[in-house]
């Protein structure tokens, strides 16, 4: 079940006695400390004065971790002008898919951010509790040329990097850009170059404040605090558009945004699974070499074939070999299993014999225990001893 | 930093109260005022720290475009003045401290001693903090109420029902603002009741340690309710000059008989709550805020900014608290 959070500035907010501040409307049930992490996932600083019209709007993934359930956390966060008392303000509005939920949604976070009509971007509303599972539709996300990149970076490969940085487990990337209006386009270019099966896992912000939630793209703007702290230091790896550095040679993801062809980074060569049988164990050494010196001697049956007959031929060969050797395998495993099943079955009947043997010695020990009690004259006590005194009185 | 001795101080109260903007104009007013009449210098200890605090005061005392409405942002209940530290897969955020360090300059009447140097830290928190339910395990924003020195809380009459009845004539648009009145009492039992538990207090000990409550936005109520007029707390005694304790006594006794009639319930919450209260009045800019016809949001021009006794609760408090750090008399 996915949940939702809105957290602005208000005269009431949704719960008893809160204020300013606060969350005005939420998905019913919500777990409390679910709530309570989204309202932590609301930092948002204004770059021009609230309600000037030109603050940046931040779209964001996190994921984040409620008591051992994994989130996927899809954010808008933006101002909201003036508020009741005439101070800045902004509205974030959350909500939270169970990771198992998210990865089925075809298109990835970026297509559920840009349905417009799902996010509030105000709230003159009272507070109010939501109804469950709604949900954003996910917007068709148009493929295209790297067109932001090249205009804002002078090179579209820088593109790469990002889809470079996402490539097996995601690694934190900040990217200082101009304007804060750039930056969803630039993801959108960048996510092309991550497969749809993987884009959840890459945490995003279009205008990156301080967060609770793993966020692994960062885009912060030119000017503000964030993009000096970015530039003074950063662990993470820092894409400047002021300062860009030369990129790596030979980098498939740069060749990719380079060429407008971000398929060719994504098309996964089939993993040449090997049989169970071949992962436990290796061929057995005997048809290895039968293999080996088949394809590789001098002399043999390939001498007068093409190059190409060649490698059909040792193909052939290599798979035959590879045959046999699984079958030789699977009689290893047979007579292993039927070993397996001897060892039982020697176990088994020691453990009936010794069974037997218990049982004889408890039944021995009660006929004995009951013979002591019960047999005639075997149970007599002596006659207690007497006293002194009973002595003295019958000397009397 | 760490070589000198802290000196802690919580400034609380209701969301709208004015803690911003009187951090700021304290930390600009100290500034001046600690070298010129103190012989003390008034520093960040962390730049890096007190940065948002910076920008506030450049942007009322160093505006490029002083003519020009600006504003100071609401705080945050979470970002840039909070660190979040994670445990495990759980992150808890922390409020930070302003830090300043004070030190004697070469001119002071005890320049050669070396304890007088102390680094204080202010702690400002979104007035939602306070509000009952406001702290949570992930964000324990308040616990530094606990370990200050002396509490400073800001009690705002433009959000008191009675105040504002009394002020009905003030041009201030946030006497008549729809939505900002605050039972401000009971966020006061709900710190109150924070400290209690945190420091193990019984619900009949009184707290010790000064509790201040600085009447904002004097220039708004001020008129309406006394004629009082704000001197100078301040006496020269050649080489320094002095904290004159008597003068802001007899202030706090006004103020308290205004209270009484006005806000008989907060007296009551505070005096309930501490052995030692008293009541400032400052007015942090001086002037109320305009309407920005461009956005709608309230404002101030840089140019008109004049601060009225804003950096006296913290000069009191430091005279109370401080070891020294800022002499103060008593007149007969």
């Amino acid at each position: 079940m996915s949940f939702e959070v809105v957290y602005t500035s208000a005269p009431r907010g949704l719960h008893e006695g809160t204020s300013g501040f606060c969350t005005v409307a939420c998905t019913q049930g919500i777990p409390r400390t679910l709530l309570k992490k989204l309202e932590s996932l609301s930092g948002y600083s204004h770059a021009h004065p609230a309600g000037s019209g030109k603050n940046p709007v931040n779209f964001a993934h996190s994921i984040v971790s409620v008591q051992q359930k994994v989130y996927h956390v899809l954010s808008r966060i933006a101002d909201a002008g003036p508020d009741h008392t005439g101070r800045s303000n902004k509205i974030a509005h959350h909500l939270a898919i169970p990771a198992d939920k998210a990865r089925v949604i075809r298109g990835g976070p970026l297509a559920l951010l840009r349905d417009g009509r799902f996010w509030f971007k105000e709230w003159n509303r009272k507070p109010t509790e939501l109804p469950a599972n709604r949900m954003p539709t996910a917007a068709q996300v148009r493929g295209g040329d790297f067109g932001a990149w090249e205009d804002i970076f002078g090179d579209a490969g820088w593109a790469g990097m990002l889809g470079a940085a996402a490539k097996d487990k995601p690694k934190p990337v900040m990217v200082i850009v101009p304007s804060a209006e750039d930056s969803l386009e630039l993801l959108g270019e960048a996510l092309q170059l991550v497969a749809p099966s993987k884009r959840w896992q890459v945490g995003f912000s279009t205008y990156y404040a301080k967060t609770a939630g793993e966020c692994h793209w960062r885009f912060v703007v030119d000017g503000t605090e964030s993009a000096r702290k970015a530039r003074a230091r950063s662990a993470a790896l820092v894409i400047d558009h002021r300062a860009p550095a030369s990129l790596p040679r030979g980098n498939p993801f740069v060749e990719a945004a380079r060429n407008g062809d971000p398929t060719s980074v994504l098309k996964v060569a089939p993993r040449r699974e090997r049989p169970a049988s071949q992962k436990r164990k290796a061929a057995p050494i005997k048809a290895s070499r039968e293999a080996a010196s088949s394809v590789s001697e001098p002399g043999n049956q390939y001498r007068g074939l093409r190059p190409s007959q060649v490698r059909r031929k040792q193909a052939g060969a290599r798979a035959r070999a590879a045959r046999r050797g699984r079958s030789e395998e699977n009689r290893e495993e047979e007579e292993v299993h039927e070993v397996r099943l001897d060892k039982l079955e020697e176990g088994t009947n020691r453990n009936r014999k010794s069974i037997w043997i218990g049982s004889i010695v408890t039944i021995l020990a009660v006929a004995g225990f009951l013979a002591y009690q019960y047999w005639p004259g075997a149970n007599n006590s002596p006659p207690p001893p007497t006293t002194d005194t009973n002595a003295a009185e019958a000397a009397e | 930093m760490f070589e000198m001795p802290s000196l802690f101080y919580s400034i609380l109260g209701s969301p709208g109260s004015g803690k911003s903007h009187l951090l700021a104009t304290t930390t600009w007013q100290l500034r001046q005022t600690l070298g010129r009449r103190f012989k003390l210098s008034l520093t960040d200890a962390d730049p890096e720290s007190n940065r948002l605090l910076n920008e506030s005061e450049a942007r009322l005392f160093f505006s490029e475009e002083p003519h020009k409405l600006t504003a100071i942002a609401k705080t945050e209940t979470e970002g840039a003045l909070y660190q979040p530290v994670q445990f495990g897969e759980e992150t808890v955020w922390y409020p930070r401290p302003f830090v300043f360090s004070v030190q004697p300059l070469l001119n002071h009447p005890r320049a050669d001693e070396e304890d007088l140097a102390k680094a204080i830290c202010l702690y400002d928190n979104a007035g939602e903090h306070f509000l009952p339910g406001g702290e949570s395990s992930i964000s324990p924003a308040t616990q530094h109420l606990t370990i200050s020195r002396g509490l400073l809380f800001l009690f705002d009459p433009t959000q008191h029902a009675r105040f504002r009845e009394a002020c009905s004539d003030s041009e201030d648009p946030q006497m008549s603002t729809v939505g900002r009145s605050f039972r401000q009492d009971q966020i006061l039992n709900e710190a109150a009741n924070r400290i209690r538990t945190q420091a193990g207090l019984s619900q009949r000990e009184k707290y010790q340690k000064p509790l201040i409550i600085v009447m904002t936005k004097h220039d708004s109520w001020g008129p309406f309710v006394s004629d009082l007029e704000l001197r100078e707390p301040l006496k020269d005694l050649g080489e320094t000059h002095s904290l004159d304790i008597t003068l802001i006594e007899s202030v706090s006794n006004e103020m308290r008989m205004v209270m009484s009639t006005h806000a008989p319930e907060f007296v009551n919450a505070a005096e309930g709550f501490a052995e030692k209260v008293i009541y400032i009045p400052v007015s942090a800019l001086g002037v109320g805020p305009e309407v920005d016809p461009d956005t709608g949001g309230l404002g101030v021009r840089p140019n008109d900014v004049a601060p009225n006794w804003a950096e006296v609760p913290l000069l009191y408090l430091l005279s109370l608290t401080g070891a020294g750090l800022i002499p103060a008399h008593r007149r007969r």
